[in-house]
């Protein structure tokens, strides 16, 4: 077993949030398609639960089925204003690259890493507080979020590299 | 009443490719009902009994009272654009003819929790417009079924409110 692979991550913390949904609930008829509200109270509930808040995230990775579902967790979790998500990765300086203000899909996210789901955004965040993701890695990390979208669900986790 | 504008040629070009990809809306499901009367010139949608919510898609029971009983009610054949897209490749080779068309989710008037999707015909994407009014025409895609489609309505294109799809 790799050295690195012995560094204890840990689940700090996590909360989920679910809404209620109707009988049948497809896509197309969604009332709603510039929010998921359960990002925000899951993410929040989850930071609470550590006494700790958005700037203390070192690094995120938040689910990314499609373009736009990045740019709303970046509006419902509150790293910028309603409307703003896409200004706000386009400000030089901000941005999500692993030296920017607040890293966000250090492996490349869904697209450019693989489609396997959330699993590879909590192996990310896991390497990520190893100090093993290689040309990826933010440097110090210490405390990551981890943000999974499923429609009506939204579940949050932070993880750490050190005992909450 | 809105009016399909003079689009037939459209219509029939829509309709030999769909009816060689339309395989929905089989005998005695929910859905089926909806096509049969598209294929009449009828645009409708099952309506709760209870609540009169319309109940979209058809499912056993109504998503927002839960009662059972509903009834397919006809509604003007007029909507408002709520969005669009147009394919520009085709994934499966076996669509590759609708390369270049215009799809769009529409809401009917009458029928305002409803999103409808269709082709839109007889119009140039560049000149589609969130919330203008469209009508509503139907494409023979199957035996005694058709689809619906959308189109300019009769004396011109209507700009709609051009800021929000959803007014309804």
């Amino acid at each position: 077993v790799d050295e690195a692979e012995q560094v204890p991550v840990w689940i700090a913390s996590g909360a989920s949030v679910g809404l209620p949904t109707r009988f049948i609930d497809f896509f197309s008829q969604n009332p709603e398609y510039l929010s998921w509200p359960g990002a925000h109270q899951a993410t929040h509930n989850a930071l609470a639960q550590l006494g700790i808040g958005l700037a203390d995230l070192d690094f995120a990775e938040l689910y990314d089925c499609s373009t736009i579902s990045l740019l709303v967790q970046l509006e419902d979790i509150g790293l910028c204003e309603r409307g703003q998500a896409a200004a706000y990765l386009a400000t030089p300086g901000a941005g999500i690259s692993t030296s920017g203000k607040l890293p966000i899909n250090t492996h490349g996210g869904l697209l450019a890493h693989s489609y396997v789901l959330g699993i590879a955004h909590i192996i990310e965040a896991v390497r990520q507080l190893r100090g093993t993701a290689g040309a990826c890695q933010v440097a110090g990390a210490r405390t990551g979020l981890v943000g999974l979208l499923a429609g009506a669900e939204y579940c949050s986790l932070v993880l750490t590299n050190w005992l909450p | 009443m809105a009016e399909v504008s003079d689009i037939d040629l459209s219509l029939a070009h829509l309709s030999s490719i769909y009816r060689g990809i339309f395989t929905g809306a089989r005998e005695g499901s929910l859905e089926r009902p909806f096509f049969e009367r598209a294929h009449r010139g009828e645009l409708a949608f099952p309506r709760c009994v209870n609540c009169a919510h319309f109940t979209w898609y058809p499912a056993l029971r109504c998503p927002r009272c839960g009662q059972a009983e509903h009834q397919w009610t006809v509604v003007a054949p007029l909507v408002r654009l709520f969005s669009w897209t147009v394919l520009e490749r085709a994934l499966d080779p076996a669509l590759s003819e609708l390369v270049g068309e215009t799809v769009a989710l529409a809401e009917p008037v009458e029928a305002a929790n409803v999103r409808l999707v269709g082709n839109v015909v007889g119009i140039a994407s560049d000149e589609l417009r969130l919330g203008m009014s469209l009508a509503v025409g139907f494409v023979p895609v199957a035996d005694q079924l058709s689809i619906p489609v959308f189109a300019p309505l009769r004396g011109g294109v209507d700009n709609g409110q051009q800021v929000d799809g959803r007014d309804g």
